[in-house]
């Protein structure tokens, strides 16, 4: 049993390299004109990186939208075991539901003119959570997607 | 929207947070744990790669047709009955019709254990064979009566028809297994008037409200041969169950790669799994355990012990299915091995059913699996087919 474990265990470590992989080069690539604009404004030190800007028009929100929907929808799709416990609904189903929810809330505050600066920072936390939250859901689905693969 | 809103929404989001990753990680590690309990399972299900012969035999028990399974593997045989008849897998099984089935399971073996073989009745064999109708009859029902009326007759061909004409009307089929019928011969109960009552209840009627499933490590045909000398005249007695043989062969390159995939082993294991079990489920069950422990023990080199392992524990099995056979077919099957020379087919076509003999890429008959041939090649032709 020992030796499966270990197997189990490398399995597990390969699945979740995999997933962070992922997720990693989506961010890197998904997000690749908002790099290239921050780079550029470091090597042309005139311009500043306008990040604000990013928050303001409510870009992150779309990749964070996309990223959850599209493994939501591809993990469901590939699915074995057709049939869903309550804690696999919660967690393929409605908590991503949730999550988009809260993305198209938040763009619509943030999309809003009279917004100011006092709600900008608020408006900016928790686009940090969602973008965090977006990170974590998304390697959670990978993994359990590349282990059903293995 | 107010400014108060978003002051709830940080917590509210954090909150989910936390409870996505306590959620994420009893998912995960759950799962895990699942997965790791798998190859257990896989290890002791005897009917892994079953299915097909599982629908074709509970289609056989919904059209009150008769069976017959065949497999030189005891637990293989009884496991299968024992599915067909759990009370469980009645539903998904049978469907709406399982509340008119009555499974009565019954071992030759054992009842010649708790009777005598020598003075076992046919009484006492329809009365254990009916008990489980027996405690599904109410009492002053119109079936009880006629149970009763067969009891008191000593279960007498024609009171046992009339029960069944009764079954029948009401919509009710016994479903009689009888694993090692094949203990039957050389007992009391190898009489022609016998056979011929079970016959007659399972056939004589179409959709038979008694459907028969036999099961042993003979195939039909031996049966009938060695029933011929009380068989004076007429039809071989279960003749009207040979479209119902099944044999317990092989299964499929995919099932046996579905099977090794899912337990966990890399290229190599598998290939010396295939190779020493052949694709029998039970000898690859037998040899993947052989293996798993022999990685568990951390031996140096696990596939050689697994082999040794493998072969102790199969020599009795080997042993015994060799002496199953009739002597020719033995002689036959050694010759090939020993001497190389090609066996006339036609007795051996159930060994190729069972998938002892199997062709290879060249055409030529094969023995399978491969510790098979070497069980062969360590004993003497007198050692293996004197019996």
């Amino acid at each position: 049993m020992l030796k499966i474990q270990e197997k189990m265990s490398s399995i597990m470590l390969i699945t979740s390299t995999k997933s962070l992989v992922w997720a990693i080069g989506t961010i890197i690539f998904g997000l690749l004109q908002m790099w290239i604009v921050w780079g550029h404004s470091i090597y042309v030190k005139t311009k500043v990186f306008p990040f604000e800007e990013f928050i303001k028009n409510g870009s992150l929100l779309f990749f964070a939208t996309a990223i959850i929907a599209s493994v939501t929808i591809d993990y469901l799709l590939s699915r074995k075991i057709l049939v869903f416990t309550l804690l696999e609904g919660i967690l393929f189903m409605i908590f991503p539901l949730v999550m988009i929810g809260f993305c198209v809330w938040l763009f619509s505050i943030s999309y809003d003119e009279t917004v100011e600066n006092v709600e900008f920072d608020l408006i900016y936390s928790t686009e940090q959570i969602i973008l965090f939250l977006t990170f974590l859901y998304s390697i959670f689905v990978k993994y359990h997607a590349f282990s059903d693969g293995d | 929207m107010s400014i108060l809103t978003l002051y709830y929404v940080i917590p509210v989001l954090a909150g989910l947070t936390v409870a996505f990753v306590v959620a994420a990680l009893y998912y995960t590690f759950k799962t895990r744990k699942e997965q790791l309990n798998r190859d257990k399972s896989i290890l002791s299900n005897a009917l892994f790669g079953r299915k097909n012969e599982i629908r074709r035999l509970a289609e056989q028990i919904l059209t009150g047709q008769s069976s017959v399974i065949v497999s030189v593997f005891e637990d293989e045989r009884t496991a299968l009955l024992g599915y067909l008849s759990d009370p469980s897998n009645n539903k998904a099984l049978y469907g709406e019709q399982s509340a008119k089935l009555v499974f009565s399971l019954l071992d030759i073996h054992f009842l010649f254990l708790e009777t005598d073989i020598e003075k076992c009745e046919p009484a006492q064999f329809w009365e254990r064979a009916l008990k489980p109708l027996e405690n599904k009859l109410e009492p002053n029902s119109s079936l009880f009566e006629c149970y009763q009326a067969c009891q008191e007759n000593q279960f007498d061909k024609d009171y046992l028809d009339k029960l069944m004409v009764q079954l029948k009307q009401k919509g009710w089929r016994l479903v009689l297994m009888l694993d090692r019928f094949d203990e039957l011969l050389g007992s009391n109960l190898d009489k022609p008037a016998f056979f011929a009552t079970l016959r007659y209840l399972a056939s004589f009627r179409s959709p038979s409200s008694l459907s028969l499933i036999i099961s042993w490590d003979i195939s039909l045909k031996q049966f009938h041969d060695k029933t011929k000398p009380i068989n004076f005249k007429g039809s071989p007695y279960l003749n009207f169950m040979e479209n119902g043989e099944i044999v317990l062969g092989l299964i499929s390159h995919a099932e046996v790669d579905e099977l090794l995939r899912q337990m966990l082993f890399s290229k190599q294991e598998r290939q010396f799994i295939k190779e020493i079990a052949g694709r029998h489920p039970h000898f690859i069950q037998l040899a993947a355990s052989a293996l798993q422990t022999a990685k568990e023990n951390h031996e140096e080199q696990p596939l050689e012990v697994a082999k040794k392992a493998f072969y102790e524990r199969v020599e009795n099995l080997l042993t015994n299915i060799m002496h199953s056979w009739d002597s020719e077919i033995c002689q036959a099957i050694v010759s090939l091995v020993k001497e190389n020379k090609t066996p006339e087919l036609g007795e051996l076509s159930l060994l190729e059913k069972q998938g002892f003999l199997i062709k290879d890429n060249q055409n030529q008959w094969q023995i399978s699996p491969l510790i098979l041939v070497e069980f062969i090649q360590n004993k003497t032709k007198q050692a293996l087919c004197n019996h």
